[in-house]
């Protein structure tokens, strides 16, 4: 498997619905979410030595993209405590993603998971990794991935109200 | 051994060794509730994907595309930096109270939203910075041209605290409305400013948003001071007019 810098461009192009999809699990709202993706973009293509090719791609930009999420978030809180609390615009978009109501009731809960849980959902249940694959994008032990996964679902089938239960 | 609910999961999303595959399999075909627990694993999965895989449909909007092949500035680290990037490509639209409150519906982070401050709330309130208060302090309208901060028209409100619009300039390009009171400039108004592509700015008042120059109609006890009652003001360090 080659690693120029062009190859590297064309599976990002390739990888961006998969990053938009995650960016928006995590995010909440569509802008933030492209916007995160497009940080996401460029600070890969500023520091591609980092990249260790043993790793998968997507999970390097996950990570990169959790990161700069993360770092707004913190960013948010630094600034609501100087500029008091946003009201307008928190969690807009939610109602934007999908119209049925069993979906949006599912963007929601999403929403409403602490950012932990939130991104350990997004990963395992949404992007399809590993527990040992999201441990290493979360950077922490997989012990913790299975119980902030167990955590969130749990969570998730009570705000949905075992909606869950139902088998397909 | 004790089947938890994380094992379970575990087993539903296929992380088991096969041993412990074998076992879960075991004590499931004897337990038809932890047959449904996995079952609700699996449909939680199954309820995920169906919310979120309609983005994967989604029109890959250009700007991400552009990002890909190096086409943007590659110096943006911030969501702030992402929106102010994309405030300067979008610069046909003129402010108004209606397109700002959408904006502000669709823009959470990065930008600071008009914030009324409540001036009780004196230890939340926003004060200006070292750059601005002296800006809002010593500038007239008529000489910031070319100083980072333009100074718009400057006032008496209804509560007889003299303010301020002003509009600082670069990339986070933001206009807003201070206020003296206690002796500090107090933010009372906030919001990203649009700024015409390469172009210098316009008239210091025509960079003003519209939702500011409204909170100004509103907020004004009498006329904008003048040129001369404006150098008057600033010469007094902003003491209230002696009787």
């Amino acid at each position: 498997m080659s690693h120029s810098v062009d190859d590297i461009r064309s599976q990002l192009i390739a990888l961006l619905p998969r990053l938009r999809r995650f960016a928006r699990a995590i995010a909440k709202n569509v802008h933030d979410a492209d916007d995160l993706v497009q940080i996401g973009v460029e600070r890969a293509l500023t520091r591609l030595d980092q990249w260790n090719t043993e790793s998968r791609l997507e999970s390097w930009m996950f990570g990169i993209i959790r990161n700069a999420w993360i770092d707004e978030v913190r960013a948010r809180s630094r600034r609501d405590k100087l500029f008091g609390p946003e009201e307008l615009g928190e969690n807009v978009g939610v109602d934007v993603v999908a119209a049925e109501t069993e979906l949006m009731s599912v963007q929601v809960a999403m929403a409403r998971l602490p950012e932990e849980q939130r991104t350990a959902v997004a990963l395992v249940l949404i992007e399809g990794l590993s527990y040992k694959e999201a441990a290493a994008v979360m950077e922490i032990p997989i012990g913790t991935v299975t119980s902030r996964l167990a955590r969130g679902r749990e969570a998730l089938q009570k705000m949905l109200g075992g909606a869950g239960a139902t088998v397909q | 051994m004790n089947i938890t609910d994380e094992v379970l999961m575990a087993y539903a999303d296929g992380e088991l060794d096969a041993a412990t595959r074998s076992e879960v399999e075991r004590a499931i075909a004897a337990n038809s509730e932890l047959a449904k627990q996995v079952d609700r694993h699996r449909a939680l999965r199954t309820q995920l994907s169906n919310a979120f895989g309609a983005v994967l449909d989604e029109t890959i909007p250009e700007h991400l595309k552009a990002a890909v092949s190096g086409q943007q500035s590659s110096s943006i680290t911030n969501l702030a930096q992402v929106r102010a990037a994309k405030a300067t490509a979008q610069q046909a639209r003129r402010w108004s109270p209606a397109n700002w409150m959408s904006i502000a519906a669709s823009v959470t982070l990065g930008v600071l939203l008009g914030h009324f401050v409540p001036s009780e709330r004196h230890s939340d309130s926003i004060v200006a910075n070292a750059a601005l208060e002296r800006a809002l302090s010593e500038q007239l309208a008529s000489n910031s041209a070319d100083s980072a901060v333009q100074i718009g028209v400057s006032y008496l409100d209804k509560s007889g605290d003299y303010c301020r619009s002003f509009a600082t300039t670069g990339n986070d390009a933001t206009a807003g409305l201070a206020c003296r009171t206690n002796s500090t400039w107090q933010i009372r108004m906030l919001m990203p400013v649009e700024k015409s592509s390469g172009a210098a700015y316009r008239t210091a008042a025509s960079t003003i948003p519209a939702a500011i120059l409204d909170r100004v109609n509103h907020d004004i006890n009498g006329e904008p001071l003048d040129a001369e009652q404006e150098a008057a003001v600033v010469k007094r360090g902003w003491n209230a007019q002696p009787r």
